[in-house]
């Protein structure tokens, strides 16, 4: 739990991070992040749009490469550790007017394991039928995906990737766009998720206030990383964190580095 | 009525008579079946841009391929499409994975480089060659039975690709980034996907020409998806429409004597707008009925 480390084997590491740098074009996305989460935590990121949020996600999941650093996720390589990571994107970058159903959406966590084989397995269905019990949507089922609203498609996504039977979770904004009501079901699940399956999960949110009772871990990125460190969040690191959101920060952010 | 009924049912007998009639219905049920597999994916991908530009690009190879008969070796005009095709379909399919600035503009300048080399080797080529029409809107009386044999291969590996992908296909169509998520080679998938594409207007040309073969590919598939959000049913819907367009046009033609390849195009855009006009009259109906 602590952030200290006592140097456990870099086995019991989730992700390691070290002197991770990207850039794109002219424009520098992520600076010099050092990261480092053991199996289990459950880390929140913050920060302000463009603060390199997703592509930090991207880099993770071995879909972005960096220009400097490394990066080992589960003692791998981003890309060597395909099929135990898995993604829960933001519902709004679909093509609503994709055909598909949420049942097949939601199978969709199982095609990396069909190699050849043109149908799925009863495991197969079986666990999806599992993810969308788990995530409430099993009613749901035969409806077309864009038909539902925006937390119904944030909870189906989030069954796709439980589907993958990831040790590794990362979920982009899973709760934009969402009501109130609905985002309290989702992070309770999230908690739910994380403490039960002792999956390790990273979450990209704007909701600090949410975040903070629900996730162990917050961090604030806005191109480069300040670590908060683990358990509850006081008020001064959330007031922190909206001061890195508006960005007066930024030479602060040396002092405050953690976690590895 | 009933005479009437006769007559329409000797016209289509008698066209039997005729070998390339005989061929043009082989060839138009063979490649309904390409309309309604690889035209579902042109359309729900999103790849009818990219798909037109594979189709042009091609005419720089039938070009080229007659200019080079002329001079040094025989070389088949659809060979040569057909390599002009696989080039730029793998070509424009990594620029746009690449997600190179201003990807519509590269199409474009693919598109018309090859239109023009072709239609410069064309001319530059002496002698008596097919007029450049044939192959811009297709001449059912080109197609050999060479033809009929290449596209029943064709098919039977479009079929096979699909029953054993469709699923991969569906996640790669959907959402690329998962899927490579989850361990799937998302760029040789989507380069397959084009290249069946490329072969599909190659293997057409004849039928229905560069120009036409995109009208056919997108079509039947965007009035199925109209009925169904299960990619499979879209597919046989779409495959039963193009069937249906592909052997009314051919009939129309031979009724009316127009050239086959426009005669099914504007037969099923015609279908196209009355459909959509349908669509958008029994929407404003059902609204009617919740606001009275």
């Amino acid at each position: 739990m602590s952030s200290k480390n006592n140097k456990p084997s870099t086995r019991n590491y989730a992700l390691e991070i070290k002197n991770l740098s990207l850039t794109r074009g002219e424009t520098e996305i992520l600076k010099s992040i050092d990261l480092k989460l053991k199996k289990g935590d459950f880390l929140g990121i913050i920060g302000p749009n463009g603060g390199g949020k997703t592509t930090l996600l991207k880099v993770i999941l071995g879909l972005l490469n960096p220009d400097k650093g490394t990066v080992k996720v589960l003692g791998q390589g981003p890309k060597e550790a395909r099929g135990k990571v898995s993604y829960v994107p933001q519902y709004t970058n679909f093509d609503s007017k994709f055909p598909i159903d949420v049942w097949n959406v939601v199978l969709m966590g199982r095609v990396g394991n069909l190699g050849l084989k043109p149908f799925f397995s009863k495991e197969d269905k079986k666990i999806a039928r599992e993810a969308l019990e788990k995530v409430e949507m099993i009613d749901y089922k035969d409806r077309q995906i864009s038909s539902l609203s925006g937390g119904e498609q944030q909870r189906v996504l989030m069954a796709r990737a439980l589907t993958t039977r990831p040790e590794f979770l990362l979920l982009d904004e899973p709760t934009a766009s969402v009501d109130e009501r609905i985002k309290t079901s989702i992070y309770k699940l999230l908690k739910k998720i994380n403490e039960e399956e002792t999956k390790t999960m990273i979450l990209v949110s704007h909701d600090i206030g949410f975040l903070s009772s629900y996730v162990k871990k917050v961090a604030c990125l806005n191109r480069d990383l300040t670590y908060h460190g683990s358990g509850e969040l006081t008020h001064e690191m959330i007031e922190e964190s909206y001061g890195c959101e508006m960005n007066i920060i930024a030479h602060r952010h040396s002092s405050s580095e953690g976690g590895g | 009525m009933i005479q009437s009924f006769v007559q329409f049912f000797y016209g289509f007998v008698e066209m039997f008579n005729y070998p390339f009639w005989r061929r043009a219905i082989y060839t138009g049920i063979l490649a309904s079946v390409l309309f309604g597999m690889i035209g579902t994916y042109v359309v729900i991908k999103r790849i009818v841009f990219i798909s037109d530009g594979i189709a042009h690009a091609s005419f720089g190879g039938i070009g080229l391929a007659f200019f080079i008969s002329a001079y040094f070796f025989t070389l088949d005009p659809l060979l040569g499409a057909a390599i002009f095709a696989l080039i730029s379909a793998v070509g424009i399919g990594l620029m746009s994975k690449e997600k190179v600035q201003r990807e519509d503009t590269a199409i474009g300048i693919i598109w018309v480089v090859g239109m023009a080399a072709g239609a410069l080797f064309y001319r530059m080529t002496p002698g008596y060659k097919p007029s450049m029409e044939s192959f811009l809107f297709g001449n059912i009386y080109m197609i050999g039975t060479t033809d009929v044999y290449l596209l029943v291969f064709l098919v039977i590996g479009v079929i096979i690709s699909v029953v054993l992908f469709y699923h991969t296909l569906q996640a790669v169509c959907f959402d690329e980034e998962f899927a490579e998520v989850v361990g799937i080679k998302t760029t040789v998938f989507y380069l397959f996907l084009l290249v069946l594409v490329a072969f599909s207007i190659v293997f057409l040309l004849r039928f229905v020409g560069i120009i036409l073969v995109i009208a056919m590919l997108t079509i039947p598939a965007s009035i199925a998806n109209r009925r169904s959000f299960v990619i499979k049913r879209i597919m046989v819907y779409s495959w039963l429409l193009s069937l249906f367009f592909v052997l009314g046009g051919l009939f129309l033609s031979y009724t009316f004597n127009t050239p086959a390849g426009p005669t099914i195009t504007l037969f099923a855009a015609a279908v196209f707008f009355i459909d959509l006009v349908k669509k958008r009259f029994s929407l404003a109906e059902d609204q009617k009925k919740l606001t009275a």
